[in-house]
């Protein structure tokens, strides 16, 4: 017997919102809703033992939430919610040790094993979905990030606006009469590269630029006391003000015209240039980087600070993995401050001392989000009587670096880690001093504050000086058993909200109903890392790969560190979403005094179901630790 | 004055009237499933083994005693589990379509009715569908009472009743409550109709109640379906249906 149409479509209907059924054929679905069973669990009581195995039904909840509850980790419970499928482990297939208890009255959809086999067999999505890893659901997540900001990419392209909003000033013209050398001394004075040329009832009959002077008039040796119409090129390209920006490029396209000419009514109202219509379009990596390279001055370096972020902006709305994502922020960031320092160096004289200006904390770790504030450092080495001196001269040099950076939007770090602080300032040996100092009698404190140095990075300067202070820790830090231990400590501090009764806890007073992804998400990745790459002499700075190497180290399959690095990667997805006002439907960036706060029930579904997934991964990371050097 | 030998005259002669390949279904059904035995057997199976079939009527009316049978709806609830594949939806055709107004409760246009299958073919059908199952309604009372009538009309026949009433069985199960009426309870226990105004739907709603039914039972110690009858039948007894 079939099931009847009625019950068919109301069960494809529940099951289209949700994935992985969302992606599933009209013919899979009807097979799916055609031969599940409906079945009803009052709260509290046992829908999957977990000595079930293997052939045992596939469930899907219909109402209500049920706990997964790991023999292994009683602690780890994690909350499925309706849509969500279980008992799915890595292969498609029940996990032994794993039993789910409603907490609440549930309704789920069985699939018999036989026949989820079968739709295996036919359904692509599905069958990828049964062979789930967090990275199909990262792709799907970025898969939807990609819909969901196309659109508004697309409002945020300019190219769609009339071409009215591209005039940045007044037109400057000048009649056909007017003499080429009056002309010229009009452009001159008023500072611009094109001279309209119109008649007596303002409409434009020519145009006249910068680049045709030395073919018109320079090169035949034209007579600057006769007219501008001799040299002008007449009629002009011209568009009405209201022409999309984007039908004016294509007129420019076509005629090959450098510079159109706007009208209103007939009557000259404007110039564009190619160049303001081109700016229009999505700032590149490669534009960015020229215009960084090309800046003269702090001011025009305000210029590319802002495209960074136009850019992060753009690559956000196209998907872009985090990984990818920090680091072209990190690498701009870098080529920004080394355009910085070059623009400096003219004003200070750094002649004779060997420095190196240091990148800290994420900066250090290539993982900077858009709120990152400055860490940096300095370490040099002169020779000794010189030092106080040289430490002089340099944190002058730093402090206008600071101040800088500040200017271009990098906020100044609020605990004064700077490289224009005089403790941050130091020679090689007292770097030494200090790292050890740390590694024989730390105290957790202490620590704490002192994490941000340990992933210390080079960045302009004399690299090999960074590159020496890095060979001596991970030579040293292996042996630091103590000191380890707190740092290991440390980083089991914070809890991950994932919560008992409901899926995520979140928190009171005043950041109510939301959860810091930095300091109980993003963080425990960081610090275990780092705990790990000292405890085994990593020289990475990296979280992700930093984690690699740990793996490596404890024998770990590539799969199992590889999924906490797409853990933390998510994590920083999600807060670089934040940051640009990119999460939930409401848009508007997040309030600035908590950057890195999301409300998690905000979050899409399937983007509910990643965090919890990643913060799960971040409670067996801690777990690891705790294994491994917190004894 | 219509004497008892006199209804039994009329069912014969429905069942004379009766095309041939039916007539033969209906003896196999009556010996299979409509037999006292079967009923005895009924009441022992234990409860997690036992099937049920919850039922929708859609009717010309509210009228016990008169109003006919226009759709049945009925969802298999069997091992404590409503399959998809075990449902039945069927529509009677009707010899004249019902009074505009009861159209409108059931969106189940004239031309529909009268577009339906043969009802004798179609409650034939049901009777199979249900087997030897319990059915389950909420205020069965009304559902029994018409189908019994069409039953008898359609194909000659009286089946054993074999109705459970949720509107019994719930607050026998779930004391405590003010809930009444069908809607009551789906608030009470938050479920969603699949359609409205549709017997199918409205069985799959009862489906849902009765699993949840079933589950209370079994807390409370039922292990076979006569428990369940039972059970029913003292919450009658108190006369309460809330």
């Amino acid at each position: 017997m079939t099931a009847p149409r009625l019950i068919l479509e109301a069960t494809i209907r529940f099951l289209r919102a949700h994935e992985p059924f969302a992606r599933m054929t009209r013919r899979d679905l009807e097979y799916l809703a055609g031969h599940v069973r409906l079945a009803y669990f009052a709260a509290g009581s046992v829908v999957v033992d977990a000595a079930s195995g293997a052939q045992c039904p596939l469930h899907v909840i219909q109402r209500g939430h049920v706990r997964a509850i790991d023999a292994r980790a009683p602690a780890d419970a994690t909350l499925l919610g309706p849509g969500e499928c279980f008992p799915l482990g890595p292969a498609g297939q029940a996990v032994a040790s794993v039993g789910y208890v409603a907490t609440e009255d549930v309704f789920c959809y069985q699939l018999e094993a036989s026949e989820c086999q079968a739709l295996r067999a036919s359904s692509v999505a599905f069958a990828e979905f049964c062979a789930q890893s967090l990275r199909t659901l990262l792709h799907q997540s970025q898969g939807q990030v990609r819909r969901q900001f196309s659109q508004r990419a697309v409002e945020q392209q300019t190219l769609l606006q009339p071409v009215r909003a591209l005039i940045r000033r007044a037109p400057v013209s000048c009649a056909a009469a007017t003499p080429l050398r009056a002309a010229l001394e009009r452009m001159s004075a008023e500072g611009v590269g094109t001279i309209a040329v119109v008649d007596d009832a303002q409409r434009p009959i020519g145009i006249f630029t910068l680049t045709d002077l030395m073919e018109r008039v320079v090169l035949p040796g034209a007579d600057l006391g006769g007219p501008v119409s001799a040299v002008m090129t007449p009629s002009p390209g011209a568009v009405d003000e209201e022409t999309t920006a984007q039908e004016a490029l294509a007129v420019m396209a076509t005629h090959r015209y450098h510079q159109l000419v706007i009208t209103r009514a007939g009557a000259l109202c404007g110039v564009v240039s190619e160049r303001d219509l081109f700016a229009l379009q999505r700032v590149s990596m490669q534009y960015v980087i020229e215009a960084i390279r090309g800046a003269r001055d702090v001011e025009a370096l305000k210029g590319a600070a802002a495209d960074i972020m136009t850019l992060a902006d753009n690559l956000l709305a196209q998907g872009a993995a985090a990984e990818p994502l920090t680091h072209t922020i990190a690498s701009l960031n870098d080529a920004l401050t080394l355009r910085l320092f070059a623009l400096l160096a003219a004003d200070h004289d750094l002649e004779g001392i060997d420095w190196c200006w240091l990148s800290l904390g994420s900066e250090g770790r290539r993982e900077q989000t858009i709120a990152s504030d400055q860490d940096n450092a300095l370490v040099f080495e002169v020779a000794e009587p010189q030092r106080e001196m040289a430490r002089a001269r340099l944190l002058a040099f730093a402090h206008a670096a600071n101040q800088a950076l500040a200017a271009l939007g990098v906020p100044l770090c609020p605990g004064n880690i700077m490289a224009g602080n005089p403790a941050h300032c130091l020679s090689a040996d007292e770097w030494r001093g200090r790292f050890a100092s740390w590694l024989r009698e730390p105290a957790p404190e202490a620590l704490l504050a002192a994490n941000i140095f340990f992933d210390f990075r080079a960045l302009a300067g004399q690299a090999p000086l960074a590159d020496a202070l890095r060979r001596w820790l991970v030579e040293v830090a292996p042996d630091s058993r103590l000191f380890l231990r707190l740092l290991a400590t440390n980083a089991l501090a914070a809890e991950p909200p994932l919560g008992v009764m409901r899926a995520f806890v979140t928190d009171d007073g005043v950041h109510r109903g939301t959860i810091d992804l930095k300091a109980d998400g993003t963080r425990i990745f960081v610090d275990a890392a780092r705990a790990f790459a000292l405890a085994f002499g990593i020289a990475e700075t990296g979280t992700a790969p930093r984690l690699r190497l740990a793996g490596r180290r404890l024998g770990l399959e590539e799969r199992e560190t590889g999924a906490y690095a797409d853990a933390f990667h998510f994590l920083q997805l999600l807060r670089l979403r934040a940051q640009r006002g990119h999460v939930g439907s409401e848009g508007g960036p997040a309030p600035h005094a908590a950057p890195n706060r999301i409300d998690p029930y905000a979050l899409n579904e399937l983007d509910q179901r990643m965090l919890k997934e990643a913060l799960r991964q971040a409670r067996l990371l801690q777990k690891l630790l705790e294994q491994t050097l917190a004894r | 004055m219509r004497w008892p030998w006199t209804r039994q005259l009329e069912r014969r002669q429905v069942r004379a009237a009766l095309a041939e390949p039916l007539r033969a279904r209906l003896a196999h059904l009556h010996r299979r499933a409509l037999g006292a035995a079967s009923g005895r057997r009924l009441r022992a199976t234990p409860l997690a083994l036992a099937r049920f079939v919850a039922v929708d009527l859609e009717t010309t009316g509210p009228r016990m005693d008169c109003d006919r049978v226009i759709a049945i709806g009925a969802v298999a609830v069997a091992e404590r589990a409503l399959a998809h594949a075990d449902a039945f939806a069927a529509v009677l055709r009707q010899s004249a379509s019902s009074s505009v107004d009861n159209i409108l409760v059931h969106q189940i246009g004239g031309q529909q009715q009268l577009g339906g299958v043969e009802p004798a073919a179609a409650l034939l059908e049901f009777l199979e569908f249900r087997g030897a199952a319990f059915a389950v309604a909420f205020r069965a009372e009304f559902d029994a009472e018409v189908l019994g009538r069409e039953l008898e009309l359609q194909l000659g026949v009286r089946v054993p009743r074999r109705f459970l009433d949720l509107a019994l069985l719930l607050p026998a199960l779930h004391p405590g409550t003010q809930n009444d009426s069908l809607e009551d309870w789906l608030e009470h226990f938050g479920l969603v109709p699949i359609g409205r105004h549709d017997a199918l739907a409205d069985a799959y709603t009862t489906a849902q109640l009765l699993l949840i039914v079933l589950d209370a039972a079994q807390r409370l110690g039922a292990r076979s379906a006569g428990d369940l009858v039972d059970l029913e039948a003292a919450q009658r007894w108190l006369g309460r249906r809330r």
